[in-house]
């Protein structure tokens, strides 16, 4: 007899939608201040298209995607393509106190259509024990928060980006 | 081979579905902005073409994120 909710595993394979939340840290260069953005909790969806394509599309932010040819390639794509929006935020915002108020609410502006997808997809990898090789999960109602903050000299901590993903379960 | 779609023809779909959308292309990407919301398109290959192919996934995102996939969906293939 098979195991119950024995893990679904599926290094290679991806299920159709996979719920993801990731965690970004960067630093974005104003006039005259750096900028500290932490995105934390973010969600987003990854969908395998039917021509094989696979997309991020975002839930917070709601207003962008990145695709690949797998999973690791368009969530590179998707961390990298975030890190260009704050720089082009940044590049048209004539304060900090602007440019947190564009990045705050880009972030927290929520997909509605693709967060139904998402929550959808929690379901299935709560049901299903989906594990996508050694990608941690993280619990889908964990709180989510951006943060932006500004620092009026560099640190050498700076130079370390942040990035990291994990299933919603 | 990807899906996409000619940015000319997105624009057009968004002056019928999002009427009074503001667009401004920057560094990376087309910052669009409508009722409220934004959303980015990739400048497309090559930067700022007039022109370019999107890959169709970011217009997918786009119409999600501003609420108007019935009406885009009637312009525009969207699979």
């Amino acid at each position: 007899m098979a195991e119950t909710n024995a893990p679904v595993t599926s290094p290679d394979v991806l299920p159709a939608a996979l719920p993801l939340m990731f965690t970004y840290r960067d630093m974005v260069m104003g006039d005259g201040f750096l900028a500290e953005v932490q995105a934390i909790n973010g969600r987003a969806l990854c969908v395998t298209e039917p021509n094989g394509e696979v997309w991020m599309y975002g839930v917070n932010p709601g207003g962008m995607a990145a695709s690949g040819v797998d999973l690791e390639s368009a969530h590179a794509a998707f961390r990298r393509a975030f890190s260009e929006v704050l720089v082009d935020f940044m590049l048209e915002s004539r304060s900090f106190a602007e440019f947190e108020r564009t990045v705050s609410a880009f972030f927290e502006q929520t997909n509605a259509a693709f967060e139904a997808d998402w929550l959808r997809a929690v379901d299935v990898v709560r049901a299903q024990n989906v594990t996508i090789g050694l990608l941690p999960k993280m619990s889908a109602e964990a709180a989510r928060a951006i943060r932006v903050a500004s620092h009026a000299v560099p640190r050498a901590i700076d130079n370390i980006p942040q990035a990291q993903a994990q299933i919603a379960a | 081979m990807p899906h996409v779609t000619s940015l000319l023809d997105v624009w057009r779909m968004l002056e019928e579905c999002a009427p009074g959308h503001v667009r401004r292309p920057s560094k990376h990407v087309w910052i669009v902005r409508y009722d409220g919301r934004t959303a980015v398109v990739p400048l497309g290959p090559h930067g700022r073409r007039v022109d370019p192919d999107i890959e169709t996934g970011h217009i997918r995102s786009l119409v999600r994120a501003f609420g108007i996939e019935s009406c885009a969906r009637q312009i525009l293939e969207l699979n």
